[in-house]
């Protein structure tokens, strides 16, 4: 199907977000139209950060399936907390500086990266490491401790969230790619690309107090999808999450779990870090509660997937 | 016109003082390299109270050989009085008009004043030293009056470089403000705004029991302003330009317990008969005061001395009813405070602290502590909660109230203990998911934990909580589910127990 007969038949029938068109409907946004070869989702495993995010994307047609000249682009990786790589609490840095670099290799005007932090911002942005990496690679850090950058945007979509303040720099950027990394969380049970979205809202308290499961699965339905979610289970945290208190909470795993389709990536992840620390994927309900949605789906066996072992 | 060497030095030396000063207090861009506090050592009264003899020291001996350098070059109110007494000169006109002349001492309150504050102190109040030190008002004038003024400032350019593409400029968030903070440091303002407009270096010589304290040792000083009786013709024009108002020209003699070597007589002489010489040894100026002012002054001494007693009494009873406190009404002291007792009483109130903290966790506190603890500052989890790798507040108590700790030991001090309502939680009240304030705990003395349903509840373990607020800061519930109590001295928390690291390594994807 074309494009544009795409988009004829969506709006013709207006039920384009009720169908499963959601993955195609993700790309789309995201000036993607190559879908039917490449795969749903990719994992790699046994290489460096940046090696096996060149080999996943590489699946997907390379960045610049994603990525075209002169586009802002913005990156968001977990950066919520003041500690060191090796804790595994945020992002895995090499990984974010990589994408960074794959961002202007397609020809980026502008590669901006944030997170909302819980500890003081600009410790975390520093402590990460992710500020290094990123400006070596020429990339733009963003703070996001201030009320004044977010605008308040409607979630149409959501059954409890319905308005909430989004970051600036992810309402105007031209895409985005969703970077979490793969931790446990003593409330929402996992943290995982879902759950990376509460870092790109003002107002997290919100959430706590009107059904968290719930509303990480709204704010995810609003209409700006990332292009990719890259899932970072380089380091893992498997307990004690999502601050952790020491290295004893991390597993060294080295895996890269990367899908255009947030609800796969995520279940996808779950069953990943299960056999690391018990998880079943109902617990964590956000995922069902998106997949109910329409956000994509967690029945990993209707997709094809691709796994790479380095 | 002859060439003020002396004076230009004073002025110089001073603002190389004063403009630091006042901007560490006022940076709300974050501009200032860390460090910058050192400048704040080397006040008198913290000095004193952090038992840095050095400093002490070297400002006695300052003071033994020049005089009162440090009120014409280290006190950043005395600098202040002399912008406002600058401005009042301002146009020639007026500077006419202003009749300063010689004053007698108001010896009886001045020492009064500085007795009071000594005797209490003893007594166990620093209410009085809270109040006087004249650093620490400063530093109140520029946390509570200048600063909060400027925090506008700095969202305007930020937002605007923020519209701009430029990430550059760092956002602050205000922090609380303290209405007593306000009222008493307007009050100061206010006061030595008028002093010193009308009256020049009145405050110093009245009130302030640092530039008393300062008095007693200028007194002896080596090197003095002093006047060569057989070329003085009494004109008087030395006395309109000494903002002490502490040259008698009639009688020839410069009363240099008050003179604060601001050297402005210096060039003011037609007959040269004025001049800062040596002349500590020899007895060629006239002493003041006369020996039977003296015998006066000292009875007046004890008198007031006694009363000292007698009105400090209340203080320090005040003071300790506070123990009695419950817990729960106690303020959380900043990190580093250690005893209740030994914070309160080095603590001068000057907030240098409050101005630091990155999370505005800092706020100055009303009556809490009592009347002594007026304006000190205490932990509030409102806008923010103390970060688990700061030690700022620490690093630039230059009164030695909060004792510098290293990392390692700040996160294990325990300011404050959790305490958990399970009737007001968000998974109790809701049934639905949150551990917001687990999330926020770096220590996981609050841990999610099965509930029913699937759902987890926290799970709170005093002994290794260090009271940092974050679980409090992050509740959303109303009344909060979980907040921090006070420990009336601060404890270690118990380490919490160590994990031991397994090797983990998977094959398969698992999917
Ligand atoms: S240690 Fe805590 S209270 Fe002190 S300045 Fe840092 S964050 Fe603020
Ligand atoms: S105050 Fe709260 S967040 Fe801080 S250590 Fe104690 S339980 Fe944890
Ligand atoms: S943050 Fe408050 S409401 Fe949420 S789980 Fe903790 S105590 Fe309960």
């Amino acid at each position: 199907m074309k494009r544009r007969d795409f988009l004829l038949t969506a709006a013709m029938t207006g039920v384009a977000s009720t169908l499963r068109f959601d993955k195609l409907e993700a790309a789309l946004k995201n000036n993607r139209i190559a879908v039917s070869s490449t795969p749903d989702l990719v994992a790699v495993m046994g290489g460096e950060p940046a090696i096996m995010l060149d080999r996943a994307l590489a699946k997907f047609g390379g960045i610049s399936a994603f990525v075209k000249k002169g586009q802002t682009v913005v990156l968001k990786p977990n950066i919520g907390w003041d500690k060191t790589p090796e804790l595994a609490a945020n992002t895995n840095p090499a990984l974010v500086g990589a994408m960074v670099h794959q961002c202007y290799s397609a020809g980026a005007k502008r590669v901006e990266v944030f997170d909302h932090t819980c500890n003081q911002w600009d410790r975390c942005y520093v402590d990460s490491g992710i500020k290094g990496a990123v400006e070596a690679a020429g990339g733009i850090m963003v703070p996001a401790n201030d009320q004044s950058f977010f605008r308040t945007v409607s979630i149409p979509q959501g059954k409890k969230l319905k308005q909430t303040a989004i970051h600036k720099s992810l309402l105007d950027c031209d895409v985005w790619f969703n970077m979490p990394i793969l931790k446990n969380h003593g409330g929402a049970k996992m943290t995982i690309s879902m759950k990376n979205y509460m870092g790109v809202v003002w107002d997290r308290e919100h959430f706590h107090k009107t059904d968290l499961q719930q509303c990480i699965a709204d704010i995810c339905t609003f209409h700006k999808r990332p292009a990719l979610n890259i899932v970072d289970a380089y380091r893992i945290m498997f307990k004690n999450g999502p601050q952790g208190k020491s290295v004893a909470d991390t597993a060294l795993l080295k895996t890269l779990i990367v899908s255009p389709d947030i609800i796969a990536a995520d279940a996808a992840s779950v069953r990943f870090f299960n056999q690391v620390q018990k998880m079943d994927i109902s617990e964590v309900e956000h995922i069902g509660m998106g997949q109910a949605l329409h956000l994509g789906t967690d029945d990993l066996n209707k997709l094809r997937i691709d796994r790479i072992k380095i | 016109m002859k060439t003020n060497g002396l004076k230009w030095l004073r002025v110089v030396l001073a603002l190389l003082i004063f403009i630091p000063t006042v901007l560490f207090f006022i940076d709300v861009f974050h501009l200032l390299p860390i460090k910058w506090d050192v400048i704040l050592h080397v006040q008198l009264v913290p000095a004193i109270l952090d038992s840095m003899w050095g400093i002490v020291i070297v400002i006695l001996l300052l003071t033994l050989l020049f005089g009162r350098i440090y009120c014409s070059v280290i006190c950043p109110a005395g600098i202040l009085q002399d912008f406002f007494s600058r401005f009042s000169a301002g146009k020639k006109k007026r500077r006419q008009r202003r009749v300063l002349k010689y004053a007698k001492p108001k010896n009886w309150l001045r020492y009064t004043i500085l007795a009071l504050t000594v005797g209490s102190f003893m007594l166990g109040s620093s209410a009085l030293i809270v109040l006087l030190d004249p650093y620490s008002n400063m530093g109140r004038v520029l946390a509570d009056l200048v600063r909060p003024a400027l925090i506008p400032l700095n969202a305007f350019v930020v937002n605007k470089a923020f519209a701009m593409g430029i990430y550059s400029f760092l956002p602050v968030s205000a922090s609380g403000i303290s209405m007593v903070a306000i009222v008493v440091s307007s009050l100061f303002l206010i006061t030595i705004a008028v002093m010193s407009l009308l009256r020049g270096r009145l405050y110093c010589n009245t009130i302030c029991p640092v530039g008393t304290f300062l008095g007693l040792v200028s007194r002896f000083s080596l090197f003095r302003v002093v006047i060569n009786e057989s070329a003085c013709t009494h004109c008087n024009v030395c006395s309109r330009s000494c903002k002490s108002q502490c040259i008698d020209s009639k009688e020839s003699i410069i009363d240099t317990s008050r003179c604060v070597t601001c050297f402005n007589c210096l060039t003011s002489c037609t007959q040269n008969a004025i001049g800062y010489r040596f002349a500590g040894f020899s007895k060629s100026h006239k002493a003041v005061p006369t020996v039977e002012k003296t015998v006066n002054t000292r009875r007046r001494e004890f008198l007031a001395l006694s009363t000292t007693a007698m009105m400090t009494a209340p203080f320090a009873m005040a003071q300790s009813q506070s123990k009695k406190l419950a817990t729960q009404q106690l303020p959380i002291m900043p990190p580093g405070a250690g005893k209740r007792e030994h914070f309160n009483m080095r603590c001068t109130a000057c907030h240098a602290c409050v101005t630091q903290c990155p999370s505005n966790v800092l706020i100055p506190a009303v009556f809490d502590y009592g009347i002594m603890g007026l304006m000190q500052p205490r932990m509030y989890y409102d806008k923010g909660f103390c970060q688990p790798n700061c030690t700022i507040c620490m690093d630039v108590c230059p009164a030695g109230a909060l004792t510098p700790l290293t990392l390692k030991e700040k996160q294990l001090t325990q300011v404050g203990r959790v305490a958990f309502t399970l009737e007001d939680c968000v998974v109790y009240k809701n049934h639905t998911d949150c551990g917001s304030c687990s999330e926020h705990c770096p220590t996981q003395a609050v841990k999610m934990v099965d509930y029913k349903d699937g759902l987890r509840i926290p799970e709170v373990t005093p002994e290794i909580c260090i009271g940092c607020g974050g679980c409090e800061y992050a509740c959303p519930a109303r009344p909060k589910a979980i907040v921090v109590h006070a420990n009336y001295d601060q404890q270690w928390a118990k380490k919490p127990p160590k994990e031991k690291e397994k090797n983990i390594e998977v094959q398969s994807f698992g999917f």
